[in-house]
């Protein structure tokens, strides 16, 4: 029977969800990042790979010897060294800086997706098109649709927002606003009876806070991201750099809700009606946080949306969202 | 000229009424064509009577009447049902027809609202190029040639790479009944629409 294999290509994580022989849903995630080692010697280099398979890391050997060591421990080493690690992504899409990292990004999802064999099919998130920046996505599309077929698979793009609509709205007819919070952007989609009426991404999420409060407090954005990613208390923040964080999270919040807000006011013409009150639902790694939905909440407070709202609410698996609705969508 | 008799005769104790011959010449030809009617009507009724191949009712018992009263009601009753349920199942054909001819309507109607967005976008495209061009709107040329768009992938001169992977991902199992639904769920979405 052919595989159905849901990718959710994210700037900070790659996720994948399909069932495995038996049925049995299956799920992989794998750190969108890498950092490169170059030994100074022959010594060195055998130093690095007897290091590097005691740590049981993620590394590629590059052809002239040197190491790229790939996911989560590439984030620690470059914290260990001081230093930044690498993404061959940025904003949601394949990062201009980093093409040299083209290979890397194939060879990550090749590990996480496997090679495809004929009547295979890998339905990959991509963003919808940015409102806030004045790049377009369609290149980046076009290409990771091309790797993904040279795996052998049946390629299709599936906008990031829709995926999340597909997983997490099904007990609500498809209706209400789904919204995926990454690293890069935030992606969302109004849906109206299974039907995406509006379907935006803002350029601000995860790696905008890590930035903001680096700037803000003269440190590296890796290291606000580890103390976010370590299980930071948006309501209880204890050191300088969560109460930045929190302050920042704030600002994405309302960033995104009011713009959520302007942008079906501003297509109100062309926007059906809800008969009914309708949810949000939040998915992605920033709604990871502890205190998120309160922080959510009390945005939404001041805010005045179109429709009536249900109930806001959490993905029931805020990091699977993404691929879990672009599996659904391949089942079809 | 006709002779006039007195019809009315009165004594001293009452008035008797009386008949000319002309009186009774009427009288009699009435009398003859209602025997006439009557042996009609007779032997009208004996021959429906044969035609029907039915026994004079007189010469029928009380339970006999009855039984052939109730065979009359049920096979009347019998003709009304398939009557009644042949018009059902045209009433239903037609209807699933209908229902068919407003399902191709929608969706013609859908197609129609894609194809006036792509017009829109179309529209606002040439708009665009035109302004940019002209600094203001002239006539929109929907047949004008599009620029063809081309992906260059950044590392196809470079696929011969030699790079060693050693990346090995745990994979976690989640339940199944909950994909499970959710492939339910969505596939009566989808057969609703």
């Amino acid at each position: 029977m052919p595989k159905v294999v849901g990718l959710d290509i994210g700037t900070n994580m790659l996720v994948v969800s399909t069932v495995d022989a038996e049925g049995n849903p299956v799920s992989k995630m794998q750190r969108d990042a890498f950092y490169h080692i170059v030994p100074k010697t022959d010594v060195n280099r055998k130093s690095i790979k007897i290091s590097l398979d005691k740590r049981e890391s993620n590394y590629i050997v590059n052809e002239d010897g040197s190491y790229i060591v790939v996911g989560e421990d590439a984030l620690e080493m470059a914290m260990e060294r001081n230093d930044v690690a690498q993404r061959p992504m940025l904003k949601g899409v394949i990062s201009p800086k980093e093409k040299d990292a083209l290979p890397i990004l194939k060879l990550l999802i090749e590990a996480l997706i496997g090679k495809g064999n004929k009547g295979d099919k890998c339905v990959y998130s991509v963003p919808a098109p940015p409102i806030d920046s004045s790049f377009d996505v369609v290149y980046h599309t076009e290409i990771m649709g091309r790797y993904i077929n040279k795996m052998g698979y049946d390629a299709k793009p599936i906008n990031e927002g829709m995926a999340v609509a597909l997983s997490e709205l099904l007990d609500d007819g498809l209706n209400g606003v789904a919204i995926s919070l990454g690293a890069g952007m935030a992606n969302i989609s109004v849906m109206h009876s299974g039907e995406s009426v509006v379907n935006f991404s803002l350029t601000r999420g995860g790696d905008y806070i890590d930035n903001a409060v680096g700037k803000a407090l003269d440190i590296s954005p890796s290291l606000v991201q580890l103390e976010k990613e370590s299980g930071i208390d948006l309501l209880n923040p204890t050191t300088k750099i969560a109460e930045a964080i929190s302050v920042y999270y704030s600002t994405v919040i309302n960033y995104v809700l009011r713009t959520v807000v302007f942008e079906l006011e501003k297509n109100s013409k062309e926007f059906p009606r809800f008969r009914e009150a309708v949810p949000i639902v939040f998915s992605g790694g920033l709604s990871l946080a502890n205190g998120f939905m309160t922080k959510v909440n009390e945005s939404i407070s001041d805010i005045k949306f179109p429709m009536k709202i249900k109930e806001v609410r959490l993905a029931s698996e805020p990091m699977l969202a993404v691929s879990n609705g672009a599996y659904l969508s391949g089942v079809f | 000229m006709a002779l006039k008799y007195n019809k009315q005769i009165i004594k001293k104790d009452r008035s008797i009424q009386t008949r000319g011959p002309r009186d009774h010449q009427i009288a009699q030809s009435i009398d003859n064509a209602s025997i006439g009617i009557i042996s009609e009507l007779k032997s009208q009724i004996i021959d429906l009577q044969g035609r029907l191949g039915k026994a004079n009712s007189s010469d029928l018992t009380d339970e006999e009447l009855d039984a052939e009263i109730i065979n009359a009601v049920k096979s009347e009753t019998k003709i009304l049902n398939t009557t009644i349920s042949e018009l059902k199942d045209k009433i239903m054909s037609s209807k699933e027809m209908y229902l068919q001819e407003i399902e191709s309507l929608r969706v013609l109607l859908k197609d129609k609202d894609v194809f006036i967005d792509q017009l829109k976008v179309n529209k606002t495209n040439k708009t665009n190029k035109t302004n940019k061009t002209n600094n203001s709107i002239t006539h929109l040329v929907l047949d004008r040639p599009e620029l063809e768009e081309h992906f260059i992938d950044p590392i196809e001169k470079e696929k011969n790479i030699n790079l060693e992977s050693h990346i090995s991902i745990d994979k976690v199992q989640s339940e199944k009944k909950v994909l499970d639904d959710k492939v339910e769920k969505l596939k009566k979405l989808l057969n609703k629409k």
